[in-house]
Order: structure tokens, then C-alpha cells, then sequence
């Protein structure tokens, strides 16, 4: 992803919060988004690992998205909802407290994130976003994917050349 | 994928098999020379490879395949018996087109070392044969037999050409009889046609089989002479057919779709007032061809039965997955209707019944959409013939194959992955099972022939595929000694006789140095276990000094369904393969043992079972229960039975295996997910990790 450009591009992002902080991922790689749903817990995986669900016949992992960020758990309400993302054919979930909108957001309005501070780790974040009087962070869903080793190396590594043409 | 490409996938597709085919067919008639139809039929899968080669530019795979035919035709024109020698080399030649396939498919410039080497035998062969006397006219390509023709016909120009054609329209008008029309047909295929896999005796075949009449002219004028004649191209610029027949003008044309639109004209040629006189006509109007294509068209008459009783239809096993995971939806949809509490409730015959129905038909549907997956065995067996084939001329071995149960179906998927596996046993029992020679073999008192049994059958769920050979058997001890001495075993283990076989499949145990009655090439049989693991499957060896060894493969009928216990434990609704389930009871509160440091035990029978409690293993924290209070699943595993500790028994059902997605595949206690009647998922348990983990909690 060109970030900085002098030409302005408008990309799409679907927002949304966890706590009071707004996210956004590229809209691309979101499937749907799915009311919260019964999640049947699979023992021994790290605790953001809430456990598969079963989506009209397909069980997919979800991530409880506060704890990976290392936010405190909290317990679902009527706002709560899960983003299934797809990366190369693998399906997660990503449990967030509230989806806010699909925004347009140009390009000349990216910025590098902090290096230092923020709440969650900054590894995930490609880019801030100024949205109105908001900030977004943009979330780079192939580092998520990596860091759980939902996909291997070899398969990353090849979207990101493919991505970079 | 454009559009040629497609084309070209189903080619190379149609082509894999064909070759296959030709690969088992050409055994079986290396077995029975005399078997016409045989050759017939491999015949036709050359015949077909070569037209398609040359659609796609495969020219050398072309050129090959072109004379092999000319081999082929050879013999099943002449009826003449194969000579023995001559049968190494169709076997040969076979390979050789397997070879060329392959490097056709990566476009490697390179043809395999032997390619010119087959090639020139099979000339010197077809112009041996072709040098024999009466045989001549037979196995000539057909351009030079046309000239004979043609001086016979006198038809060397045009003009010749024109009235000829137009005697014999004026006798085909004077000779109508009702309900049948006739044409003249203008063929002027351009020079490349045969490379496209046409020719004119092609369509001569076809338009024979609905004819009533039928004559042919051909303008020879521009053959060359024989020295320097290229049978590669079409020298017949012009030839004209004269078509009595009830077929309308389009369904003629139809026979000439794939040409292009300059290369044939169909004209319907008006008739006078119907006659009901009727002239007797020439009877066999068609010039005797050495025709390789008008015995095909009657050939595929004749066969026409056979295949009609085996329409098979081509599917992308993609879609059948889809098909497959839809019904699995379907068998969960309606078991929620099944034990729908409310719905139940209703006491309504006419709903009950309704349900009764749709479960009749979902189970039927179930077991259909599954037999889809399912595929006879035979093909896998008949490419093993050829492994055992080579195998026995590489070691010089003289053996025998015993074949039995072919018909035993197996899951398509499985079946791609048996092969290999399957492929290294065989040369295993071959290579190492059977004795080194025949004197070896006689001083035990068998016969010279070792023989090889290939079996398929059910027993109790699974599908067990056995090799067993008739050889001098695995010697325990030297597995015994050479397992120490590899440090696969420290020695001090007290192990089975099956426990000690099973050490051949070690990793490390078949390197090369190893003992020479066991050694493998490279490969060790270790990757067969692998291999057949991930079939979730097993390899049980049996085996007696002296009298042979079996390797057999326990497989699971399918990949996608098993047989499931459903239990609850620690709040959570697991399932147990039913497969590996022995019994579950209460225990008694008397012949529960808890011994410090070690855990927990019951006493069944005089054994001694471990307890496993999936709270431990899962790290959950539940209010602990005492055994007796709960269920004991006692289960078989790879180290021995062990009791699964449960709250309650839930039901058993068969489920459909889901994979719980690549993050998750690590975990070895769990093997996938299921989803049950009510929606919710359950997790399967692999029961063989179970035990491992035990030990290294309570250790």
C-alpha cells in the first residue's frame, strides 16, 4: 500500500470500534459481517482464540480482536459483531464491538503511524487516518494473519508481491 | 482460463487417461496376443491421441503416435498373432508416449533417450512387414493404394473427375427411392488436415453408417510420386461424394462441423418425381480402404452396446465437494427437524409421517451423493500390474499376481494417494519380500514363481488393502538387532510381534547400509506410514519366517463422514470416533485406582487403563467429578487402550468432518470439527494424542 502519494487516491474501509478507538480495513478483503454468534471454545489456543463458529455449514476461527490488541474483555450487547476476512481462501473472524461505516478515505490524508505508545501493538497498523475530527487506524490484515500464522510465509509473501506489481 | 485453453486442459486431461489406458490395456494384451478386440481398442486410444496431439501442435507426441498406429494397424487389419519380441516393444512404446506426454506438457525441449531409438524399431518393423508380400496394400498409407485406385478408376483429371461424378448422380436420381435424399459432397481439405486429426476416410466412415448408397471420387492428381511422397499431408485436393441417404442436408453437414467452412460444400441435388422402381445398387459402394477409419466406424458400432451401458459423465470433483458439503447441510437441517422439541410436540400423523419421509429421502440422498465419491479400486490395481511387471524384469524374479476384490469401492480422493504408497510396497515385497533367487526359493520348497496378492476388502468400516507375498518373511531378530543398533529402541522395551514389524517403518530404520533383506531404495517405508496416516489410515504387517509377509492398509471408508460417539465433558459436547471405541461403562468405585505422580487408573479385566480426563488435557478449569460419578469411553489407541473420562453419553451419529481452519490444525488432540443437528459445533478427538499428553501432565 503507497502511502504519502502526492496524487490523491481514494481508497474504501470499513470502520469501526473497539472501545472508543475507530479501525479500518481495506475493504477488500471483507467477506461479510455477521450479527455475534454462539462460539464453541477450542481448548489449548491463545485466549483472543474465542473459538470456531459455524457459518451456514463452514467452521471458521474467530478472534476476539479486544484481547489480541490487548484490550480488556468485554461481554457482547446487540452492537457486537464479527467481520469474516478472507485472505487466500482462509476465513477468520474478527469480533468487534461496534461497526461504524464504509468510508472513503484519500489517500493524502494517510500518514504514518506513531512508532512509540497507542494502546495496541503498532505492528498491525499500516497507516492513521484523519477522518473529520477522527482518527482511524488502518489495520494491515496480512500482519494479523502472519502473527497467527493463519497463513504461511510463503503464501504472504506471495499476495504482497502480487499486491506490490 | 481462455477459451483454447480449456480446450487444451480437457485434451491433456482425455490424453492422461487415454495414455493410462493404454498402459493397462497393453499389459493385458502382452498377456493374450490373440485378443483382437483388444488391440482394437488400444487401437482407438492411439488412434485418438494422435488426432488430438496434433490439434494442440504435440507434433512430436504426434509423429510418434503416428507410427506406432501404423504398427497397430498392422497387426489388427492382418490378424496376424505379435510376434513376442515385438510385444516389449509395443510395451516400449507405450512409455516412450507416456515420456513424450510429459515433456510435451512442460514444453521440454528434450525428448527422452530413447525416443529415436523406439521410433526407428517401429519404422523397421512397419517396413519389414509392409515388405511382406500380400500385406502390402494392407499397411501401406493409403495415398500410394490410392493411386493403384486410381489408375483403376482412371480418375487422374478433372474433367474424368466432373463426368464421373455426374454418371454416377444420374444413376443415383434414376434409383430414388422415397424418404431418402440425395447429395453431392465437395471435400478439398487443405494440406495440414491430417495433422488436425482429419481425413477423408474419416468422413467417409461417418457417412457410411446412415448411407444407403454411397459412392466416392478422388482427384489424385497431385500426388507425388512415392519417393518423395509426405504422408504427413493431404495430397487429395478434391474429392467428391455421392450420398444416398434418409439424414437431412444439416445432419450430413454435421458430420463436417470441425472443418472449415472452404474445405466442404453439401449440396442436395434435386430428384425427379419419385420412382417406386428400385435399381439394385452397387451394394459395398465404398472403395475397399485399408481404413483404419471404416472398421473404426463399424468397430464403434459394435463396441456402441458396451459403452451405452457405462455412460459415465465428466465432473469437476470441485463441484462435487460443493454437491457433497451441501447434503452434509441438508443431513444437519433435517436431523433439526428430526429432534425439534416443538416440532415433535405437534401430534400430527400427517406431519410425523411428512418427517419419517424427508428423513428416508435425505439418508438416500446421502448415501448417493457418497457413492458419487465413491470409485472401484480396479484402475488402481491394474496400474500396480505394471509396477509388478517391471519390477519382476528389473530383479529377474519370475512371480505371479494374484488380483482379488477390484470391485471393492474406495473414496475417490483417496484413491489418488493410494498410489504411491501402494507402488512402494509392492516393490518392497518383490524387491526384498521374495527370495534373492529361484534356488533360494526351491531349496524352501516353493515353487520357482513367488507369487504377490493384491487384495481390497471390507472388514468391520474400513477398507483394508493388503500386499502379501510368498517370501521368505521378516526376521525378528535381525529387525530386533538392527533397531538397537540404529537407536530406535533402546532394548529394554518388551515388544510384540507387531510392535517389532512396525519398526521397519521407522523413520531411519531403511537407510541404505541397512540389512539387505529389508533395505529400501531411499525412500524408506516410513513415508508409506506417513503417508497412509494422513489417510487416517493405518499399515498392519504380518509376516512369518519362511512362508511370506502381508502389508495391509486399514483405511477409513471415506474422508469426509465418520461414525461418531457424541459425549459431554467439562460443558462442552466432544465426539469420539466410534471406530476406535471398545465400550463405556460406570465404574465402580472399588477398581478406581489413584496412584501419586502417575494419575489415575481403573481396573478392567485384569488391565490396567489410564484415565484421561479432557479437563487436564484441555486445561480446563470444571468442578472436578470422581470417575464413578462419571462415564468411562474406553478406547483403543496407537499405545495401547486408554478411558476417556466423560460426564455423559450424548448419542452417536455420523458426522461430517470439517477442518477447523489452518490456525487450529496444530492442535493434535483435536482432528476437525462437526456440525451438529442443533447447529452447534462439536470438536472430534484424535484419540491417539490423547495419551502422550496425559503422561507429560502428570509426570
Amino acid at each position: 500500500m503507497e502511502q504519502n502519494t502526492a496524487q490523491s487516491r481514494r481508497e474504501r474501509y470499513l470502520t469501526f470500534f473497539l472501545g472508543g478507538e475507530q479501525y479500518g480495513i481495506a475493504i477488500g478483503r471483507i467477506k461479510e459481517i455477521i450479527a455475534m454468534m454462539k462460539v464453541t471454545n477450542v481448548p489449548k489456543t491463545p485466549e483472543y482464540m474465542r473459538g470456531v463458529i459455524n457459518l451456514r455449514g463452514s467452521i471458521i476461527p474467530v478472534v476476539d480482536t479486544r484481547l489480541r490488541f490487548g484490550m480488556e474483555e468485554r461481554e457482547a450487547d446487540m452492537h457486537t459483531a464479527i467481520i469474516i476476512v478472507e485472505v487466500e481462501k482462509v476465513n477468520i473472524g474478527f469480533i468487534v464491538d461496534r461497526v461504524e461505516e464504509v468510508a472513503s478515505i484519500d489517500a493524502a490524508n494517510m500518514s504514518e503511524p506513531p512508532k512509540f505508545g497507542g494502546q495496541i501493538d503498532t505492528d498491525f497498523i499500516c497507516s492513521m487516518a484523519q477522518m473529520e475530527e477522527n482518527v482511524v487506524m488502518i489495520l494491515d490484515v496480512l500482519k494479523l494473519f502472519e502473527a497467527d500464522e493463519l497463513l504461511s510465509l510463503e503464501q504472504i509473501q506471495k499476495i504482497q508481491t502480487s499486491e506490490g506489481e | 482460463m481462455t477459451k483454447q485453453e480449456q480446450v487444451k486442459a480437457i485434451f491433456i486431461e482425455e490424453a492422461g487417461e487415454i495414455i493410462e489406458k493404454l498402459d493397462v490395456d497393453i499389459l493385458r494384451f502382452e498377456e493374450n496376443s490373440a485378443d483382437f478386440d483388444l488391440l482394437n481398442e488400444i487401437f482407438r486410444g492411439v488412434h485418438t491421441l494422435k488426432g488430438n496431439a496434433n490439434a494442440f501442435g504435440f507434433t512430436r507426441l504426434g509423429e510418434f503416435v503416428h507410427h506406432f498406429e501404423d504398427v497397430l494397424d498392422h497387426y489388427r487389419s492382418s490378424k496376424e498373432e505379435v510376434e513376442e519380441h515385438h510385444l516389449e516393444l509395443f510395451v516400449g512404446s507405450v512409455d516412450i508416449i507416456k515420456e513424450v506426454m510429459t515433456c510435451e506438457l512442460d514444453a521440454l525441449p528434450d525428448l527422452p533417450s530413447d525416443y529415436g531409438e523406439c521410433l526407428f524399431k517401429i519404422k523397421n518393423l512397419i517396413s519389414s512387414k509392409r515388405n511382406g508380400g500380400v500385406l502390402v496394400v494392407e499397411v501401406q498409407s493409403q495415398e500410394p493404394m490410392m493411386i493403384d485406385l486410381a489408375s483403376e478408376f482412371g480418375l487422374n483429371c478433372d474433367d474424368q473427375f466432373e463426368s464421373d461424378m455426374a454418371n454416377s448422380i444420374q444413376i443415383h436420381q434414376m434409383s430414388q427411392e422415397e424418404g431418402l435424399n440425395l447429395y453431392r459432397i465437395d471435400l478439398t481439405l487443405d494440406r495440414d488436415a491430417y495433422k488436425r486429426g482429419f481425413d477423408h476416410l474419416l468422413f467417409l466412415g461417418l457417412l457410411k453408417e446412415k448411407a444407403v448408397s454411397l459412392e466416392s471420387f478422388f482427384n489424385l492428381e497431385n500426388i507425388q510420386p512415392l519417393e518423395s511422397f509426405n504422408s504427413d499431408e493431404n495430397a487429395i485436393v478434391h474429392a467428391g461424394i455421392v450420398l444416398l441417404t434418409p439424414q437431412s442436408a444439416e445432419e450430413v453437414s454435421e458430420n463436417f462441423e470441425f472443418l472449415f467452412d472452404h474445405e466442404y460444400a453439401v449440396k442436395t441435388i434435386p430428384l425427379p418425381a419419385a420412382e417406386k422402381v428400385q435399381t439394385p445398387l452397387v451394394e459395398e459402394p465404398l472403395i475397399e480402404m485399408r481404413a483404419g477409419e471404416d472398421r473404426r466406424a463399424s468397430d464403434r458400432r459394435e463396441t456402441g452396446s458396451v459403452t451405452a451401458s457405462k455412460s459415465t459423465i465428466r465432473i469437476d470433483t470441485f463441484k462435487l465437494d460443493e454437491l457433497f458439503d451441501s447434503v452434509g447441510e441438508l443431513v444437519i437441517a433435517q436431523n433439526f427437524i428430526a429432534q425439534n422439541e416443538k416440532i415433535s410436540a405437534i401430534e400430527d400423523e400427517s406431519i410425523s409421517r411428512t418427517i419419517e419421509t424427508l428423513s428416508k429421502i435425505t439418508k438416500r440422498i446421502q448415501d448417493r451423493v457418497m457413492s458419487l465419491r465413491m470409485v472401484a479400486i480396479r484402475d488402481t490395481f491394474d496400474k500396480m500390474k505394471r509396477v509388478v511387471r517391471d519390477t519382476s524384469k528389473k530383479t529377474g524374479k519370475e512371480l505371479h499376481l494374484n488380483v482379488q476384490g477390484e470391485e471393492t469401492e474406495i473414496d475417490k480422493t483417496m484413491i489418488d494417494s493410494l498410489s504411491d504408497p501402494l507402488i512402494h510396497i509392492i516393490r518392497n515385497a518383490i524387491d526384498h519380500g521374495l527370495e534373492a533367487d529361484a534356488t533360494e526359493r526351491l531349496a524352501a520348497g516353493k515353487k520357482v514363481e513367488g507369487n504377490i496378492t493384491l487384495r481390497a476388502y471390507h472388514k468391520s468400516g474400513s477398507i483394508v488393502i493388503s500386499v502379501s507375498d510368498d517370501g521368505r518373511g521378516i526376521n525378528k531378530d535381525k529387525v530386533y538387532r538392527k533397531a538397537i543398533e540404529r537407536g530406535i529402541i533402546s532394548g529394554d522395551e518388551n515388544l510384540t510381534d507387531s510392535q517389532i514389524f512396525g519398526l521397519i517403518m521407522q523413520p531411519g530404520f531403511s537407510t541404505a547400509d541397512a540389512i539387505s533383506d529389508l533395505s529400501g531404495r531411499g525412500v524408506g517405508l516410513d513415508v508409506v506410514k506417513t503417508s497412509i496416516e494422513k489417510l487416517r489410515g493405518k499399515i498392519e504387517i504380518e509376516s512369518k519366517e519362511g512362508e511370506g509377509t502381508t502389508f495391509s492398509m486399514v483405511l477409513p471408508l471415506t474422508l469426509a463422514i465418520i461414525d461418531g460417539m457424541l459425549v459431554q465433558a467439562a460443558g462442552e459436547i466432544y465426539i469420539i470416533p466410534t471406530l476406535s471405541v471398545v465400550e463405556s461403562f460406570r465404574p465402580e468405585q472399588e477398581i478406581v485406582h489413584a496412584l501419586k505422580e502417575k494419575g489415575e487408573f481403573v481396573s478392567l479385566r485384569g488391565q490396567h487403563l489410564p484415565i484421561i480426563r479432557l479437563s487436564d488435557i484441555f486445561e480446563l478449569s470444571t468442578q472436578r467429578i470422581e470417575p464413578w460419578e462419571g462415564i468411562l469411553v474406553c478406547v483403543e489407541t496407537e499405545s495401547g487402550r486408554i478411558a476417556i473420562m466423560v460426564d455423559e453419553l450424548v448419542g452417536r451419529q455420523q458426522v461430517v468432518i470439517k477442518p477447523l481452519g489452518k490456525s487450529l490444525a496444530k492442535l493434535k488432540e483435536i482432528s476437525g470439527g462437526a456440525i451438529l443437528g442443533s447447529g452447534d459445533i462439536a470438536l472430534i478427538l484424535n484419540v491417539d494424542e490423547l495419551r502422550p499428553l496425559m503422561e507429560a501432565t502428570n509426570v
